[in-house]
């Protein structure tokens, strides 16, 4: 990542003028952007930039890891700046062979990770100080969340990823999941299983969550609760006896951006609500 | 191809003239498309400004220049080896195992290329910084390829007693090593997380959108030698149509002509599957096309599928490019969604002649 | 000449010849008889090439456990019993095939030639896979035909190795086939044919091996081996050979009773 942003600064340098055409490539850089009263820059975004809503309207370039070169020089951007991750590798020596500044910053599911990855984007648009405002106000919004989830009675949290088939795959540790339930004051229940993974029924009920935390989509991924409960594996569950599920937007819930504050008060205040 | 289709209709007047202007026609349709295909992009650039700026002693637009001669040109040069030599592999591979559904993968090419990919994009990570440096994104492909040829080696040894392979027991060991292989793929993928398995996904639903000149360096000779080569086997091929003891009778080294068709077909199709990853549909039903429209004779057939395979990946991936731009679609899903229908239209209006 | 020394098929454990010794001179039709089971078959797959033997085979010459298959195929065409055929070609492309995939490729198209030999004339764009049996079997044998053109070539005679060349075909047929056989035969070429047909056998063959048990028990003239007693304890039923008044129609049966 350094040395992206060093090669990004060599190839800018030159030219000093501010970029204008940028392309945003990872939705917690486009709300970054956002954030920073930056957008009017912005001339693409990628499929994962879903918020706020009038990034919609921005050209999407595909999906983060299956760039398309062409497709990316298209919106003929000046700068790219991409959460880590962006792919295909060959995709991403083209654009640098365009000489097009492709800046990286780096992820993570900590408040000083958000704070870095505010103060990188913000660096990448040569906007600093407005960088140092936006870290400072969202440090502020996240503490003070973070304080009010100090007053939630720790509970066991499984956040159901997808039930799809009837198959539970769930968040254990190491997760953007676990952080953000640990943020808001909980506990992942799913102990000794790393990253997403598809857990058996047993595990689940072994897990024994007091609350069940999914991502909020609509159509036939929407799970009723009704069937939630009567799962086979949830049903055992002290969730399933007294029918706690907390429901959130994906992006807001786990994109570890601006938002960050918001996310952890609405958890938590789910959770304490709930427990009430 | 509609065309192609209709002349089906007055099939058995003599077809190998008809075969011939149906090289001429494929030979012209496949200049035509891979010219199209360096004016088509997100982009809008034309090669003829490129062109016009080279001629004229003017500097070059870089951006320009990355776009014609860093992206589309070696995606067109690896749709065209592509789309050629998974067709041809798929005429050898029919030929061999005397059935028109047989495709490449039955050699077991396909199910150790994609373990291959898989252990590289889930494992790679745990290579020494130094070899993952080294190797770079070369690492999925060269692991596919190795992939690729290991289970060919192995179910070639399996089905081999006494200089006469079998290529029944081929076809069995081949089931058996890729149900081996899809439970070894199935460990890693319960391994992977999110972004390895979402680099997965998109790796079996194979793309040309990662062409870079040296891959298609590095992939063209072996792509080559199974197009170029697969024609020499063409009389040997005709005669197996009649069964091995026939060509046998007829002059064929059937064990000789067994042992290259594998061979070529592991080249061609090994280095297919590392730089494109999963593609399939082009190994059955361009042969089968041309075998409706101009019979079955090999030393057609094999030219003809070339130049058919290569016509149509270099158009899907046209499609793929444009459709959803500036972002693309997996030209695996091109080809399935333009071309599953297109099959079954002309299964259905020549059922008479699946009827064998 | 064909010839057969000290030749032995094991399967598994099972002896299926048994030091079989056999000859076929060029110029005659010799055909190989006995009843089901007896080897006829495994001995003309190992004068082809197609199963191993202990023993010495040879076809003008050639050694054929070592020659190479075009070696082999420029001197013999073979006729199997069936023949399946994997992809929609047309008659005239699997006769063609005879003639490309072997040797004598470079000649004019023999397709149409070799198919009126075998009474298809016309059948040339027709679709293999809408012939009738027989057709079918006429098909193959005009392959063949194209193969091995000349009864006698360059370097000597030319043989047709024929699997039950009739078994599938109506009697006008039959005889169409067999005079072709006699025809190649008395051009100078060789002709072994495995037969089930004694009395066909009897009208056409100048030569005949009568096999049980995995072992030739006599070969000779006709007459020489088609004996009461040879045909009867080969075939272990009782059978009389009788012959047909001249010039008179007669059915004969196959086989007579005690």
């Amino acid at each position: 990542m350094i040395r992206a942003l060093l090669l990004s600064t060599l190839v800018t340098l030159p030219t000093t003028a501010l970029a204008e055409r940028v392309l945003s490539i990872g939705g917690s850089v486009t709300e970054i952007i956002y954030a920073l009263g930056e957008e009017d820059r912005l001339v693409g975004r990628d499929a994962t930039s879903t918020y706020p809503a009038e990034a919609a309207a921005l050209p999407d370039v595909g999906y983060i890891r299956q760039l398309s070169p062409e497709g990316v020089l298209s919106v003929n951007p000046d700068l790219i700046v991409s959460e880590t991750g962006a792919g295909p590798v060959e995709a991403v020596e083209l654009l640098r062979a365009a000489a097009v500044p492709f800046v990286e910053v780096t992820d993570g599911y900590t408040e000083d990770a958000v704070l870095r990855k505010i103060r990188d984007v913000a660096a990448a648009l040569d906007v600093p100080d407005k960088g140092e405002d936006l870290a400072a106000t969202v440090s502020a919004d996240l503490d003070a969340a973070e304080a009010v989830a100090a007053g939630v009675t720790p509970q066991r949290v499984l956040f159901v990823l997808s039930a799809a088939g009837g198959r539970i795959t769930a968040a254990g540790e190491g997760t953007s999941a676990q952080a953000i339930i640990e943020m808001a004051g909980g506990v992942n229940a799913l102990e000794g299983i790393e990253g997403y993974k598809q857990v058996s029924d047993e595990a689940v009920t072994e897990a024994a969550p007091d609350v069940i935390l999914m991502m909020d989509r609509t159509g036939d991924h929407a799970l009723s609760d009704e069937d939630l409960f009567t799962h086979p594996a949830i049903a055992a569950t002290p969730a399933a006896r007294t029918a706690r599920v907390v429901r959130m937007d994906g992006l807001l819930l786990l994109g570890f951006g601006p938002r960050i504050g918001e996310a952890v008060r609405t958890l938590a205040g789910a959770l304490s609500e709930s427990a009430g | 191809m509609v065309a192609l289709a209709d002349i089906t209709a007055r099939r058995h007047k003599d077809r190998s003239h008809l075969a011939r202007w149906v090289m001429l026609g494929l030979a012209a349709a496949l200049a035509s498309v891979s010219v199209a295909s360096l004016f088509v992009g997100a982009t809008g650039l034309s090669p003829l400004a490129l062109i016009g700026d080279f001629l004229a002693g003017r500097p070059l637009d870089l951006r320009a220049r990355v776009v014609i001669v860093d992206i589309r040109l070696p995606r067109l040069a690896l749709g065209l080896l592509v789309g050629a030599a998974l067709a041809v592999s798929g005429v050898v591979m029919q030929g061999l195992f005397r059935n028109p559904l047989a495709d490449p993968g039955l050699v077991g090419v396909s199910a150790g290329a994609g373990l291959g990919a898989i252990m590289a994009i889930v494992l790679g990570g745990l290579l020494p910084p130094a070899i993952g440096a080294a190797t770079g994104y070369a690492l999925v492909p060269v692991a596919a390829f190795v992939g690729g040829w290991l289970s060919v080696i192995a179910l070639y040894t399996v089905a081999t007693r006494g200089g006469h392979t079998s290529v029944a027991t081929m076809l069995l060991a081949g089931i058996a090593l890729a149900a081996l292989v899809g439970a070894l793929s199935g460990i890693l993928i319960y391994l992977a997380d999110d972004a390895q398995l979402r680099t997965l996904t998109f790796w079996g639903l194979g793309s040309l959108a990662g062409a870079t000149w040296g891959k298609v360096l590095a992939a063209a000779p072996l792509m080559l030698i199974g197009i170029f080569g697969a024609p020499f086997l063409a009389r040997g091929l005709n005669g197996l149509a009649l069964g091995e003891a026939a060509a046998r009778h007829m002059g064929v080294d059937v064990q000789t002509l067994k042992r290259l068709a594998i061979l070529l077909v592991a080249a061609a199709v090994g280095a297919a599957v590392a730089v494109s990853g999963g593609i399939g549909f082009v190994g059955i039903v361009v042969p089968h096309l041309l075998r409706l429209s101009t019979g079955p004779d090999h030393r057609y057939l094999l030219i003809n599928s070339a130049l058919l395979g290569a016509v149509i990946l270099v158009l899907a991936d046209m499609i793929a490019r444009v459709v959803v731009a500036p972002a693309e679609l997996p030209i695996g899903i091109v080809m399935a969604i333009i071309g599953g229908p297109f099959f079954l239209w002309i299964l259905l209006r020549r059922r008479g002649l699946m009827e064998m | 000449m064909l010839t057969a020394r000290n030749l032995s098929v094991r399967l598994g454990h099972r002896d299926i010849l048994r030091d079989v010794d056999f000859t076929a001179q060029a110029g005659e039709v010799t055909a190989i008889v006995g009843p089901n089971g007896s080897g006829k078959t495994t001995l003309l797959r190992a004068l082809t090439g197609d199963t191993a033997f202990a023993g010495t085979a040879t076809i003008e010459g050639l050694n054929v456990a070592q020659a190479k298959p075009w070696e082999l195929a420029a001197r013999r065409g073979v006729l199997p019993q069936f023949t399946g055929v994997a992809f929609p070609f047309t008659v005239a492309e699997i006769v063609r095939l005879g003639q490309s995939t072997g040797v004598s490729g470079g000649a004019p198209d023999l397709g149409e030639l070799a198919l009126a030999r075998v009474g298809l004339t016309g059948f040339g764009p027709r679709a293999y896979h809408d012939l009738s049996g027989g057709e079918q079997q006429r098909t193959q044998l005009a392959r063949v035909l194209a193969q091995v053109w000349e009864p006698v070539g360059a370097e000597g005679p030319n043989w047709l190795i024929l699997d039950e060349p009739v078994a599938s075909l109506d009697i006008a047929h039959q005889l169409e086939v067999m005079t072709l056989a006699r025809d190649f035969a008395q051009a100078g070429g060789g002709v072994v044919a495995v037969m089930h047909d004694l009395n066909l056998t009897a009208m056409f063959a100048q030569s005949v091996a009568l096999m049980s048990g995995g072992r030739i028990v006599t070969q000779g003239a006709v007459d020489a081996v088609f004996t009461d007693e040879n045909l009867s304890d080969a075939y272990a039923c009782a059978l009389r050979v009788n012959t047909a008044p001249a010039r008179s129609t007669y059915i004969l049966p196959h086989a007579a009773s005690a």
